[in-house]
């Protein structure tokens, strides 16, 4: 049963965009509406030959938490990355962010220190060499 | 036709002193990064493209397609030294050369490589300079009927091949068009699939969703793999290298041919370096004196995969560059690069940058003679780097993920955007989505939206069958969606016939 789900994980996601960006179209001009609509029609038309083709299908796909950690793992640093640019800006950020990275992947404390700090000095170099418009933490 | 002025200033450009040392940098970048495996030249591409960006075009053009070059040469270390092929376009490396290592032979099957890898690039960038400027000049008379319809080749011919089934490619490439089309309406200013957010109302930001797509899942897969390290360069010392790079010159006439096949695939847009290292293997043991020693560690296997396999990646930028039309998702890569810095995919491409498309070529051509003369000492220093742990990649893989993001417009939302591609990405891979042709999707669906409103403005749908280059292309993608659907029959036909 779960894995008969898996088969559709992908496809309700195209459904959903599909149908909410559908409906954000309606009713609007012949030439904003013409190419989306044939697009739609078409995803229709493959979403319903996906559903047939399941049918006859073995799919092992299966979905394990175990397998997901590291998917899981990388959507937190990304938030966390996220946070952090917004709390501290760039530059500390990178630093702080390479140092979680690397202890998450089981480097001990010290090399993710050096780590960190090597990183940073070169995203700093980077990122002043290529005149990057760096922003600062909301505090300053 | 041929330009010989604009393709000298392409030389000029290439040997000014700014443009050789960011050709040099790049070479260093493809040649290390690529020899790390399980990290493909496409996700390393996509990592690298928004501090490349940066820099002003033709730069920035000739790092990304250096480091495509490099890559290509540099993804022989692993798939010799460990049984694990650097790049997709390897894969046929391994059947040889690690044999060859496990025998003891790992410096000698290098230098051959390495051999193989320059004649290949050179051979396939001179056939690109041919070709480039034929290709230009024909698709100089598209209209915007037959704009469209060379896009919409495209996006079947990378959709039929690239996927896990027909249908799931084409779900892939339709998902991108609708996700392409997200934004402000060219035409009225009406705002369509934006949610209300006003980060959205230029479209979506090409940087964040290709990271996304491509690095962001790669570094998933990455971390699932554990520790990388394994057996490997042993007998790779400088003495063992250069025995094979002089060795390889005796096989000159596999050179030479697996050179063209892969040239030819090349040129094609769809089959890439993969199908192209493969096709040249395959010729290379039906017309070799030695069959029987091919998969025991044949050098003539090896030399006609790595010949091949970079010949592929010189011409294949030639449908980049004449018809915006990738075949591989490096190429889709290079294509979005140039995108992003102001050029135009489309028929148009070659004939107005003329220049910057000979210099991307003769940087390729440049990238082989580089492969021998700065190859065999970095193949001798960094085939170590085989061996680097997962756990030390992933952090510096990962801030550099998020600072090229990040870099782009320095708009945190981007983030955002990465994570949910990337996310998007995981789930494509798992369950058999082709990714480049969702991003060939996303970047040509608004040209194709403009094209088709435009052509039926002029003269309704029929202009699409009324010339004959549009009736080719409506043939072609027609051919092109059948493809796997005849593959399928036939192959069903031959184990009927055998009574499986």
């Amino acid at each position: 049963m779960l894995s008969r789900i898996n088969n559709y994980v992908f496809p309700a996601i195209v459904a959903l965009f599909a149908l909410s960006y559908g409906l954000q179209i309606v009713g609007q001009r012949y030439s904003v509406v013409l190419f989306p609509t044939a697009i739609l029609v078409l995803i229709a038309i493959l979403l319903i030959l996906i559903v047939v083709e399941k049918k006859t299908e073995k799919n092992e796909i299966s979905f394990s938490f175990s397998a997901a950690r590291p998917a899981l793992t990388l959507i937190g640093m990304s938030l966390l990355y996220y946070f952090s640019i917004i709390s501290l800006g760039f530059d500390l950020s990178n630093l702080w962010f390479s140092f979680v990275g690397s202890l998450v992947m089981g480097i001990r404390p010290l090399k993710a220190l050096v780590i960190a700090v090597a990183t940073a000095i070169v995203l700093y170099g980077i990122s002043r060499a290529m005149d990057f418009n760096v922003p600062l933490p909301f505090w300053m | 036709m041929y330009d010989l002025a604009a393709l000298s200033t392409g030389l000029m450009n290439l040997f000014s002193p700014y443009i050789l040392f960011l050709f040099i940098v790049g070479f260093l970048i493809g040649f290390i990064v690529g020899a790390v495996p399980g990290f493909n030249d496409a996700s390393l591409l996509a990592i690298l493209l928004p501090f490349a960006l940066f820099l002003e075009p033709t730069g920035a053009l000739v790092v990304t397609a250096t480091i495509y070059g490099a890559a290509q040469t540099s993804g022989a270390i692993p798939a010799i030294l460990l049984n694990i092929p650097g790049t997709p376009g390897n894969s046929a490396t391994v059947l040889e050369g690690y044999p060859m290592a496990r025998s003891g032979r790992a410096g000698y099957a290098l230098g051959v490589s390495l051999t193989a890898s320059a004649v290949g690039a050179v051979i396939g960038g001179l056939l690109a300079l041919v070709a480039a400027p034929i290709i230009g000049a024909f698709a100089l008379g598209f209209g915007p009927a037959e704009m469209f319809l060379v896009a919409l080749f495209g996006l079947s011919i990378v959709s039929a091949l690239t996927g896990g089934s027909l249908v799931r490619g084409l779900l892939a490439t339709t998902f991108g068009m609708l996700v392409g089309l997200i934004g402000v309406d060219a035409m009225t200013a009406f705002p369509r699939g934006t949610y209300g957010l006003y980060v959205l109302y230029d479209g979506l930001p090409l940087i964040p969703l290709l990271l996304g797509l491509f690095g962001f899942s790669e570094l998933v897969f990455m971390m699932s793999q554990g520790t990388i390290a394994q057996e490997g360069s042993k007998n790779a010392g400088l003495k063992d290298v250069m025995a094979g790079v002089m060795d390889a010159f005796r096989y000159r006439v596999c050179l030479i041919y697996s050179s063209v096949i892969g040239s030819f695939v090349g040129v094609i847009p769809g089959p890439g370096a993969t199908v192209g290292s493969f096709v040249a293997y395959g010729q290379a043991r039906q017309w070799s004196r030695e069959p029987q020693k091919f998969g025991t560690g044949h050098a003539e296997g090896l030399i006609a995969s790595e010949a091949s396999n970079n010949s592929v990646a010189a011409t294949a930028i030639v449908p980049v560059l004449t018809l915006g039309l990738p075949g591989s998702a490096s190429a889709t890569i290079i294509l979005a690069a140039l995108y992003l810095q102001g050029v135009v995919p489309g028929p148009q491409l070659f004939m107005n940058f003329q220049v910057e498309a000979y210099t991307v070529i003769l940087s390729l051509i440049l990238t082989g003679i580089m492969s021998l003369v700065l190859g065999v000492p970095l193949t001798c220093l960094f085939r170590n780097i085989t061996n680097v742990p997962t756990s030390y990649l992933v952090p510096v893989v990962a801030i550099l993920l998020f600072t090229g993001a990040m870099a782009w417009r320095f708009n945190p939302a981007d983030i955002l955007i990465l994570i949910t591609f990337g996310v998007l990405g995981i789930l494509m891979k798992v369950y058999g989505y082709s990714i480049p042709a969702f991003l060939l999707a996303v970047i040509l669906s608004p040209l194709m939206e403009s094209n088709f409103l435009r052509a039926q403005n002029i003269g309704g749908l029929g202009i699409f069958f009324e010339s004959t280059v549009s009736k080719v292309f409506v043939v072609l993608t027609i051919l092109s969606l059948a493809s796997p659907l005849i593959a399928r029959w036939r192959g069903r036909k031959i184990l009927d016939d055998a009574g499986v």
